[in-house]
This record gives structure tokens, C-alpha cells and sequence, in this order.
């Protein structure tokens, strides 16, 4: 789209085509006329158009970059609009959750309905998502209101004598009744039904319910920030809490604008993933009201492998078409948040012994005491393993069902999203009046416990701070988690020309060459590896040094058995630096910044692989020893521990930790797009393009499969399908096919050829052609073509233009 | 709002008996309450309850805040009970009715009202948290809802826009570019590069068009974005975001030091902070006026029911020491 041409529908007219960008356009002028003309290289990144369409009312940022900054946040947190956290003492709600986020104290309970805590972000973050468990939106009030037919049942009797109770003092092994009969039947039943006295139906408790979630909509949107300051996003979310006889399957939901179903989804009214995202698709993506959702998987640590297990609801293998949608609505997980972190086990499937972090060892969502026993543990519930299953399957079928880039949050039950700070956890918490006091946080009973930690972000690579861009950067994967702290992380796959530390221009060179976290790269290299460009910036104020960088690759191997390695990349694992966790002070030196461009010394072009990066931290205290710390706990004396701070001389719980962020993997893909030569020329109506399919499966040919070929860059420049058998075979390898009445899509030639190893070029040009809505600046093109149903593939560059055509390579820089 | 279970009843509009309440404030005929005094030993009473039940020792000005709350919250508790509440609002009276099941035992077949009048005979009423903390979350409710409120004008709400300008604010903006000098790259070396570097930026316009693309890989590119300090200091540290803020537009300065290394600025454009405009704010003023009321209407109410209750606290002398470990327990999460 171009400026000129704002005559689009008004709910999708973006607004970057104000005076903002006249202004800009001046200031590049002014730049030059000063003499520093190179300076117009950041003015026109400016210029560039980001690769999506707003799709509601609001102001352009002035933050905008279309080489994308780092947004933290996280995506989820829940409220006192959450049953469970209502019955631990929570009172905060969704708007104090918001302002919690942008910075606000918030005051915690001591006793229900008495605050002697408070907490605060030591930063506030970029955005966050209210998701609380909608599944008792409607029952929880219902149960307290005189006049409703449920307030004399059981539950809601235990309900109020809960909000009613004394509290313990000392940990109780006993799951108080309210949590268990108000929690079972719902989340915890393989088949969940209301009370009885939600009526016919259950539509006296779905009644009282959409208050719930509007009031959810509107809190979200009067913290929203749509200025053009941006300084805070929020966005419409819920958690559709599902845990078939104890084993953990939720899934956060996230919608993209204020255009949401009128009521949640929830558990209640579907029991499996693949019911969820269809009533996802008929209440939102499909309903014509521009609503749009992603769902985002949590714990899969305590799922007995039932998150990622590749099949159907009904048991059924998956079909690639089933693989896609499940890719396209489900493209992030949760590595990690309170109840643990989910990356890899020792002992299930790795011997990685960096993999021993922040393990929850519960093998069900709320076993009552850790269970350290890799065997309890199924191989899918660590999302390294899932992400090997992935290659596998698209090995089978064609299409990657689990291509999961990673986010993470904190899970809190005390409205506070973002609270991840070690030395915090131990006054907050994230329970309630669970973690009210130490010897409650320090025991190792469930639900919250010393098996538990403070825990972590979600940081998006967006353009803006708004809805639509950071919706988009988790759509594309363009993402990364970390343990708590936020140090900022690029990673580049491909064939990354000119990209080097050295370079001041790595992060325009890493898009014009290369993908970021979150993409797909194909042979675009040939034989040799492709190159991977990792920088990570420490967090100065609240982390430590860093310490390394690894690779972690996983692939399947030439007998088709999935593997995985992990690589040093760059720093020094062996600086020896420390932390005395007596007084938690660190020793030894790290580094502030750590930058690399690295090859992968066992590439095989044959081999399909993911591969993504693991930033590591010196080492510093855990939260744990904080706590015991500052109760002056001295484990040399064991006669002088408390029973309730028993847990501090556990050595099997660690004093010291390395933080760390993970990055979205980047999957190499022997059949993706491979080299790639185009040319669009506006003026003349004219596209040429010479694409390098990689290996196609045997049977794909021209005679029998359509080609579809689309460019996009935030609307559809070009598309074209080319019909099975319009290709006419000049031999076994070569099909051709000339048009100069140029009837199809403006296609004069197209040449497909494919040779002995099953590589396939295909070759088009296309006259005639209405191509304006091509933006002549350097920006961000998606080249997909497909082939037949099983085959398909992305190729997102940054082209390069000189004002009259975009191109693809960009031209090389010359040598410093 | 303290009371969890209040969070659901606040928001669905649905405070059971509400209009028959206010209907009821108004009427002339209700007694005198009895004067509200706390004397030294209660309030060294209720300091060992809460030190029992919180596990917090409350002295001087903290045990001073804690008794003022709780001032506020008996005397919300006992006018509930002078205008009848306790005997109009049906949560009251089915927590009562399940209390007096309980005590009464099976097979007892008394007729509710008379179940409920024999609760109240008993003091049930006055002894139940669950009925105190109802009573008390819905008199604030009450009180923070006065009758004849009508939504606010464009006009209030256009004033207080303007009167708590601060709120709405939009922080000041600078839109710069830079060069980057890692000092994990150069270490020993950066200060000589930075020097190099020195004179390409104040060299000749074809040197200074060059300075752009000489520096080392930072992971925001040499890209110019606007941004305000806060989003300088999360992405540049906090050393930096303070220097960067003082230098003037137009030309090559620097070299500016970060946690990082060292940078050459170009400041293109400052954005004074500035007032968001009222259109772009009205949903979050309406929401801030509407909670200023409330508070406000609660505070008036409260200090009316202090003379009606001729309230009179006696703290105990106490050494100015001590200092307290209750932190901030004041004001609640809503």
C-alpha cells in the first residue's frame, strides 16, 4: 500500500501516511542538505512499511522502527477474576493488574481482606495480557449473592468460609475444600460440566459471566495506550484452563484488537484443543468482525505430554492440513513461568546439564511434592523434544505441526504481571496469601512452594508498541523469553552476506540477507552452512554479565532419527565467575556484550534442522536463598533451622542460578526456498522472478500440482496460481510454458526445471501488470510459493529499491 | 475494595437492596448511635490481635494508621447496622439462616424468619465475619454511590482533564541516531577508536556521511526512532539515557558512554512533553473521575459518621523507637 492510496475499507486504513511521515521526509532533506546524506538510511527505515495492516483505530507510534526494537512484557497473569486466586486472598483485578504493569505499587494480602505488603516493577513493562481462567467467571458471583440458587450449595458454603477463615501458620498439606470442589469439576475433570445450579444449560452462570468478560474488555482497553506515545499495550486475553484428570493442557488465548467473542470459550464448552481453536474460528478469525486470536500453551512440564502430542482429538495422525493450522494458531509457547521451565529435562532426552533449571518436578500441575524422576516424566512435556518431534513429523507429512517460537510469564495469581525479581519473589510471591510468608514459599508442598520461581518475560521484536505489530511479532515468532532480566537479543539465520559484528549495519543486513528468530531458511547457501549472527546486550541494571552464548540444533539425522547438539557460540563458559550466596555478592568478570557470526560445522544441506539460542548469564542467588538468607537460616547449625525453613538446606534445591534468555528458533528447511533472484517494476508493469525451490518430494510436478506464487508486503502485491498441467513437458526435467497474450496473472514465461537430486528452479515473467501497490523503499517482502497441498514455503527479505524497481539480493556493500 | 469476594458483586451492578437502603438513609427516624471511643486497653487489644493474626508488631505512626482503619471500618459496620441493612440484605440473612442450620442441627424445623430473628437474638450477626465484611463492603459501596449522582458533563470531565494534567501527560521525546564503539570489540583499543572515529564526525560532509556505517554491531541498528528516556534507558542503559538527554540537536557529539561502549549521537529532533489531548484520553479520564468521586464521596461520608459517632481514640504512650514492620498497609488494590 501507498501513501496515495488511503481509499481502503476505514477499519483497515492504516494511518502511517500522516504529516509524521511529511515531517520525517523533511528532516531527511534537512540531513542532507547538511551533508550527511547517509543519515537518510535511518530516516527512510522509517518510510518503510511495516508487513501488516492496522486493523484498528488508533495513532501511528512515534517509537516506530522497521528494523524493530525489543518490547518486555509478558502474557500471563491473572486476577481476582480468577476463582482460584479469588479463594487465596487476591483482590486486585484487571485494572490494577494494568497499572501494576505501567508501574503503580500494589498492595498484597496478609489476611482476607487485609494488606500488609506492597509491591512494585522495579521497571514497568511494555505490554501485558489479563488472562484469567474463564471457566468460573459467572459461578464465582453467583456463589456469593444471596439471592442466586447456588449459594447454598456446598461449594459456594466452602467459598465463603474460605474468604471467612483464619489462616494457617504453618504449611497445611491439605488443599483447603473451597479450591478443591469449586476446581475439580471445572478444570480438573477429563469431562467437565457446570453446577447444576447454573441452570439449563449452564446459562444462568454464562449470564452472569459476560459482565466478567466485558469488564475484561474494558479494563484492557482504558489502559491502552493509543496516543502516539505507545508507551503501554494491552491486550484482550483469557486462559482456557484445561486439565483432564490433573494433567495441565491450558492454553492462554490472545486476541489481536477489541474484536473478541462475546463470550470466552472456555473448557466447559470444549474439552480438546482442536474444539477450542474451531469455535475460535467460527466465533472470530471466520466472523467477519476483524477479530483475530492465538493460543499460547503453558506447562507442558506437567502435561503427561498431552499438549504436543501429535494426533487429533479423536486419536487420528495428524494430516498436513491439520499440522498447518495448528502451526498458524498456535505458533508460541510459554517456556517458562512460576511452576517451571519447560525448554528440557536431564534424563529426557538430553544429557544437558544446563537443561537443570528451574525444574518443577511435578509431573501433574499440583502433585502435592516433587517427584525428582526423569522416568514420571513424559519426553513431550519438554518443548526441546517437541520441537525434534516437529522435524519429524514434517519429515512424514510435509508440514512442521509444532513450530514453536518461545515467550514467557510469570502465571501470577496476585494481578502483578512482570513481577520476576528474585530478590522481590520472597515479600510477593505470586500465590496470594499462599506465599504470604517465607515458611510458606519455602515449602515444598503445591500449589506454590520452593519447587517455584519469580520466573519469566515475553520480549517481541515489533515495529511499534501497539496491538497490531506485536500481535503480528508473535504471529511471525519474532520473539524470545528470559528467566526474569532483559537483556536484549538479535539472531539472523541465512545466507547473511554482509552481516558482521564489526558492522554497524548488522541488524539492516540481518533482514536484507536473512530471517530473524522465528523464520524458516532453506539452501540458500548450497552445500555450506548457513551463517548464524547472534548479539546480545547484557541488562545493566537488574542482571548480571553475561557468560556465553550456545546453539542448540536439533535434526534428523540421515536414518531419520531426530538428534540434538549443543554448540558453543560465543562468550566463555568457563570464566569462573561465581556468586557467594551467603551474601550474594558476584565474583568474577563476564561480559556486556557478546556478538558472533557463526557456522554450523556439521551443516548437511539434506538435513532438515531447528536451531536456536541460549544467552547465559554469571551466575547469581535464587530467589530461595534470599529468603533464607534474610532469615539468618545457617545450615552449618542444623539444630538451629526452623522446621519451616527445612527447604534452605535441601541441596537438592540450587542456591545459585544462571539466568538466561532463549531465543524463537530458526528451522532450516532442505525443501524451503532457496536462492532467490526478483525484480518488481512498478512503472513498466513488470515481475520477473527466478526462484530455487529446495527438494521437492518425488511425486510433485507441474503436470499434477498447481504452483502458487504471492508477493506481500503489508497487502498482496502479486499473486498467481498456475493451474496443474498448464506447464507443457519438454522432458522428463524441464516444463515450459509461453503466453504472450499474458492471460494468467500477466504471465508471459514460466520455466520449471528440476534436477537430479530433485531440486527444483522456478522462472517467471509476468508484463502488464498493476503493481502500485509496491512501496518503492527498502522494506520487508514475503515471497510464498507453493506446490500442490504439501509443499509450501516462505521467503521474508528486506528488498532493496532505487526509487524505480524493488529487487532481491540487495546489492553487496562494498568492503570497509 | 479489600474484601475478594466484593470484586465480583462491585462490578455486575448487582448490590441486592441498594435502592430500598438509600431510600432507608434518608428517613428521619433512626436513634442516636452510641459514641465510638477506644480507650488505651482496646487499643492494645487489637495491637496483640494483629501482631496474633498478621504477624506484625504495630507501633507509633503504623499502629496509629492501622487503628484509623479500623475506625472506618467499625463505624461502616455499625451504621450498616442502625439503618437495618443487616435485616434487609439477603446475603446477611443466608449466611445467618446457614449458621443457625448449623447450630441448630438436623430436623429442626423452624421457619426460616424465625431461624434469622433467633440469629440476630443470639448477636450471630454482630459476631460473623462474613456478615461484618459484607455489611462493610456494601456501605462503602453505598457511600461511594450516593443517590442522585448524574454522569459527569463533558465539561467536568474536559476540567478534570485539565486539572490533573500530570496524569496524562506524554513524556518528552528525543529521535536521534548513533554510532557504536563496542568495547568488547575494541577493549584496550576503544579509546583510540573513539578518537578515529572523532575525526570522521567532524571531518568534511563525505566523511561525516561515512560515520554512520563505521561503527560495530548494536542490536537497535543506528536507526532513529522517538523515544522518551525510559524506553533510551531499557534499551541503551541507564548512563546513557541520562547523557543523551542533555545534548543539543544538529551535529555529531559524543563520544557518549554506555554500559556497552561508546557512541557517537546525532539528535534529530526533540519532542517536548506535552498534554494528550482530551479526546484521545476520555475513556481513562471518565474512569479516573468516576474512581475520584467514589473516593471522595467515601471520605465525606466516613468523616460525617466520625461526628455522628463522636469518635475517640486514646493511643498509648510509647517510646518514639521501634520503627514498624508493617509496611505499607494502606489503601487496598482498588
Amino acid at each position: 500500500m501507498i501513501c496515495a492510496a488511503l481509499v481502503v475499507p476505514a477499519p483497515f486504513a492504516r494511518l502511517r501516511c500522516d504529516s509524521s511521515i511529511a515531517s520525517r521526509r523533511a528532516l531527511v532533506a534537512i540531513l542532507s542538505v547538511v551533508g550527511i546524506g547517509s543519515m537518510t538510511m535511518s530516516a527512510r527505515a522509517d518510510e518503510a512499511p511495516p508487513p501488516w495492516q492496522r486493523t484498528e483505530t488508533r495513532a501511528d507510534c512515534a517509537d516506530y522502527s522497521s528494523l524493530r526494537s525489543p518490547f518486555f512484557g509478558e502474557t500471563h497473569t491473572h486476577t481476582a477474576y480468577s476463582s482460584d486466586a479469588v479463594v487465596g486472598g487476591t483482590v486486585a483485578g484487571p485494572r490494577e493488574a494494568y497499572r501494576f504493569a505501567k508501574g503503580e505499587a500494589m498492595a498484597l494480602p496478609t489476611a482476607y481482606g487485609v494488606f500488609g505488603r506492597t509491591t512494585q516493577l522495579r521497571r514497568p513493562l511494555d505490554f501485558a495480557v489479563v488472562t484469567d481462567h474463564a471457566e468460573q467467571f459467572g459461578e464465582m458471583p453467583l456463589c456469593l449473592e444471596a439471592d442466586s440458587a447456588g449459594y447454598a450449595s456446598t461449594v459456594c458454603s466452602d467459598v465463603r468460609d474460605q474468604l471467612a477463615s483464619t489462616l494457617p501458620t504453618t504449611p497445611a498439606i491439605v488443599v483447603p475444600n473451597a479450591f478443591i470442589n469449586l476446581l475439580s469439576p471445572y478444570m480438573n475433570s477429563a469431562t467437565p460440566a457446570r453446577f447444576s445450579w447454573c441452570g439449563a444449560g449452564g446459562t444462568d452462570c454464562l449470564a452472569r459471566s459476560s459482565i466478567i468478560w466485558d469488564d475484561t474488555q474494558a479494563a484492557a482497553e482504558e489502559h491502552y495506550d493509543r496516543t502516539d506515545a505507545c508507551t503501554f499495550t494491552s491486550f484482550v486475553g483469557y486462559e482456557w484452563t484445561g486439565t483432564p484428570n490433573g494433567f495441565n493442557i491450558h492454553r492462554n488465548i490472545v486476541f489481536r484488537n477489541e474484536a473478541v467473542p462475546a463470550l470466552p470459550i472456555t473448557y466447559l464448552e470444549e474439552t480438546t484443543v482442536q474444539g477450542l481453536w474451531g469455535q475460535l474460528d467460527t466465533q472470530c478469525t471466520d466472523a467477519g468482525t476483524g477479530c483475530d486470536a492465538l493460543t499460547i500453551p503453558h506447562n507442558s512440564n506437567a502435561s503427561g505430554g498431552l499438549i504436543f502430542t501429535p494426533a487429533n482429538a479423536d486419536g487420528s495422525a495428524l494430516t498436513a492440513a491439520d499440522a498447518a493450522r495448528r502451526a498458524h494458531i498456535e505458533p508460541l509457547v510459554e517456556l517458562i513461568n512460576h511452576k517451571g521451565e519447560s525448554e528440557c529435562q536431564p534424563g529426557n532426552g538430553t544429557t544437558d546439564e544446563l537443561c537443570a533449571f528451574e525444574k518443577s518436578w511435578r509431573p501433574q500441575l499440583f502433585s502435592l511434592l516433587p517427584l525428582r524422576n526423569p522416568v514420571a516424566f513424559n519426553n513431550r512435556n519438554f518443548i526441546r523434544n517437541v520441537l525434534k518431534e516437529g522435524l519429524a513429523e514434517e519429515e512424514r507429512m510435509g508440514i512442521n505441526p509444532f513450530r514453536l517460537g518461545f515467550v514467557g510469564g510469570t502465571d501470577t495469581h496476585n494481578a502483578t504481571p512482570g513481577a520476576v525479581n528474585e530478590q522481590d519473589w520472597g515479600t510477593a510471591g505470586h500465590a496470594g496469601l499462599r506465599d504470604r510468608q517465607p515458611n510458606f514459599i519455602l515449602t515444598q508442598y503445591a500449589p506454590s512452594g520452593i519447587p517455584t520461581n519469580p520466573s519469566g518475560l515475553a520480549v517481541l521484536w515489533a515495529e511499534e508498541n501497539s496491538r497490531d505489530s506485536l500481535f503480528e511479532a508473535m504471529r511471525r515468532r519474532e520473539a524470545y523469553t528470559t528467566s526474569g532480566p532483559r537483556p536484549i537479543v538479535r539472531f539472523f539465520a541465512g545466507e547473511l552476506a554482509d552481516v558482521a559484528c564489526g558492522s554497524a549495519t548488522f541488524v539492516e543486513d540481518g533482514y536484507r540477507g536473512g530471517v530473524p528468530m522465528g523464520g524458516e531458511i532453506g539452501p540458500e547457501s548450497g552445500g555450506r552452512s548457513p551463517k548464524f549472527a547472534l548479539l546480545a546486550l547484557r541488562d545493566v541494571e537488574e542482571g548480571s554479565p553475561l557468560q556465553h552464548i550456545q546453539m542448540i540444533k536439533g535434526w534428523v539425522d540421515d536414518d531419520g532419527a531426530v538428534q540434538e547438539k549443543v554448540f558453543e557460540v560465543t562468550g566463555d563458559p568457563d570464566n569462573g565467575a561465581t556468586v557467594d550466596t551467603d551474601t550474594c555478592t558476584p565474583s568474577g568478570d563476564g561480559f556486556d556484550s557478546l556478538c558472533a557470526v557463526w557456522t554450523d560445522p556439521e551443516f548437511d544441506r539434506h538435513q532438515r534442522a531447528f536451531y536456536y539460542a541460549r544467552v547465559l548469564e554469571n551466575p547469581s542467588c535464587r530467589w530461595s536463598t534470599y529468603v533464607c538468607n534474610a532469615a539468618g537460616i545457617d545450615c552449618a547449625n542444623a539444630a538451629s533451622v526452623p522446621a519451616d525453613f527445612a527447604q534452605c538446606c535441601n541441596s537438592a534445591w540450587p542456591k545459585a542460578i544462571q539466568e538466561r534468555a532463549w531465543t524463537s528458533p530458526v528451522w532450516y528447511r532442505p525443501e524451503a526456498i532457496g536462492k532467490v533472484n526478483a525484480k518488481i517494476l512498478p512503472a513498466r508493469g513488470q515481475l520477473n522472478l527466478k526462484v530455487v525451490l529446495g527438494e521437492l518430494p518425488a511425486g510433485i510436478t507441474p503436470d499434477s500440482d498447481d504452483i502458487v506464487v504471492r508477493l506481500a508486503d503489508d497487502g498482496a502485491i502479486w499473486e498467481a496460481t498456475i493451474p496443474a498441467g498448464t506447464l507443457d513437458a519438454l522432458s522428463a526435467t524441464r516444463w515450459l510454458h509461453l503466453d504472450e497474450a499474458a492471460t494468467n496473472a500477466g504471465i508471459k514465461k514460466a520455466l520449471f526445471v528440476r534436477n537430479a537430486s530433485g531440486q527444483a528452479t522456478l522462472t517467471l515473467q509476468a508484463m502488464g501488470l498493476d503493481l502500485g501497490s509496491a512501496d518503492l523503499v527498502e522494506h520487508m517482502l514475503t515471497l510464498e510459493v507453493s506446490v500442490g497441498d504439501a509443499w509450501t514455503s516462505r521467503h521474508t527479505r528486506r528488498w532493496a529499491s532505487d526509487g524505480k524497481k524493488l529487487f532481491w539480493p540487495p546489492p553487496r556493500r562494498k568492503p570497509a | 475494595m479489600r474484601a475478594p469476594a466484593l470484586r465480583f458483586l462491585a462490578i455486575g451492578g448487582v448490590i441486592f437492596g441498594l435502592v430500598a437502603l438509600r431510600d432507608r438513609t434518608t428517613g428521619p427516624e433512626l436513634a442516636l448511635p452510641e459514641p465510638l471511643v477506644l480507650r488505651v486497653g482496646d487499643v492494645l487489644a487489637l495491637r496483640a490481635r494483629w501482631r496474633r493474626d498478621l504477624g506484625v508488631d504495630l507501633r507509633g505512626a503504623s499502629l496509629a494508621a492501622a487503628v484509623e482503619r479500623y475506625v472506618d471500618e467499625e463505624l461502616l459496620f455499625r451504621e450498616a447496622r442502625r439503618l437495618g441493612l443487616h435485616r434487609l440484605d439477603t446475603a446477611v440473612r443466608a449466611r445467618l439462616l446457614d449458621n443457625m442450620e448449623f447450630v441448630a442441627g438436623e430436623g429442626d424445623a423452624a421457619q426460616p424468619g424465625q431461624m434469622v430473628e433467633e440469629a440476630h437474638a443470639l448477636g450471630l450477626d454482630e459476631q460473623d465475619p462474613v456478615v461484618r465484611r459484607t455489611l462493610v463492603e456494601k456501605m462503602k459501596l453505598l457511600a461511594g454511590k450516593p443517590r442522585a449522582e448524574r454522569p459527569p458533563t463533558d465539561d467536568e470531565l474536559r476540567a478534570f482533564h485539565a486539572e490533573h494534567g500530570d496524569r496524562w501527560m506524554q513524556p518528552a521525546r528525543i529521535r536521534f541516531a548513533q554510532v557504536f564503539l563496542s568495547r568488547e570489540r575494541h577493549g584496550k583499543d576503544l579509546e583510540r577508536a573513539a578518537r578515529d572515529l572523532a575525526l570522521v564526525v567532524a571531518g568534511p560532509a563525505a566523511w561525516q556521511r561515512d560515520a554512520l556505517v563505521q561503527g560495530d554491531a548494536f542490536p537497535l541498528g543506528t536507526a532513529a526512532t522517538e523515544i522518551d528516556q525510559a524506553r533510551v534507558r531499557q534499551r541503551f542503559g541507564p548512563e546513557f539515557a541520562h547523557a543523551v538527554f542533555a545534548l543539543a540537536p544538529g551535529r555529531w557529539q559524543g563520544p557518549v558512554p554506555s554500559s556497552y561502549g561508546l557512541h557517537f549521537v546525532w539528535i534529530e529532533e526533540r519532542t517536548p512533553g506535552a498534554l494528550q489531548p482530551f479526546a484521545t484520553v476520555r475513556v481513562q479520564v471518565e474512569q479516573a473521575l468516576a474512581e475520584q468521586r467514589t473516593r471522595h464521596h467515601l471520605a465525606r461520608a466516613l468523616t460525617r459518621l466520625r461526628r455522628l459517632y463522636a469518635v475517640r481514640i486514646e493511643l498509648p504512650a510509647e517510646p518514639a523507637s521501634a520503627p514498624s514492620t508493617a509496611g505499607a498497609a494502606e489503601g487496598g488494590a482498588s
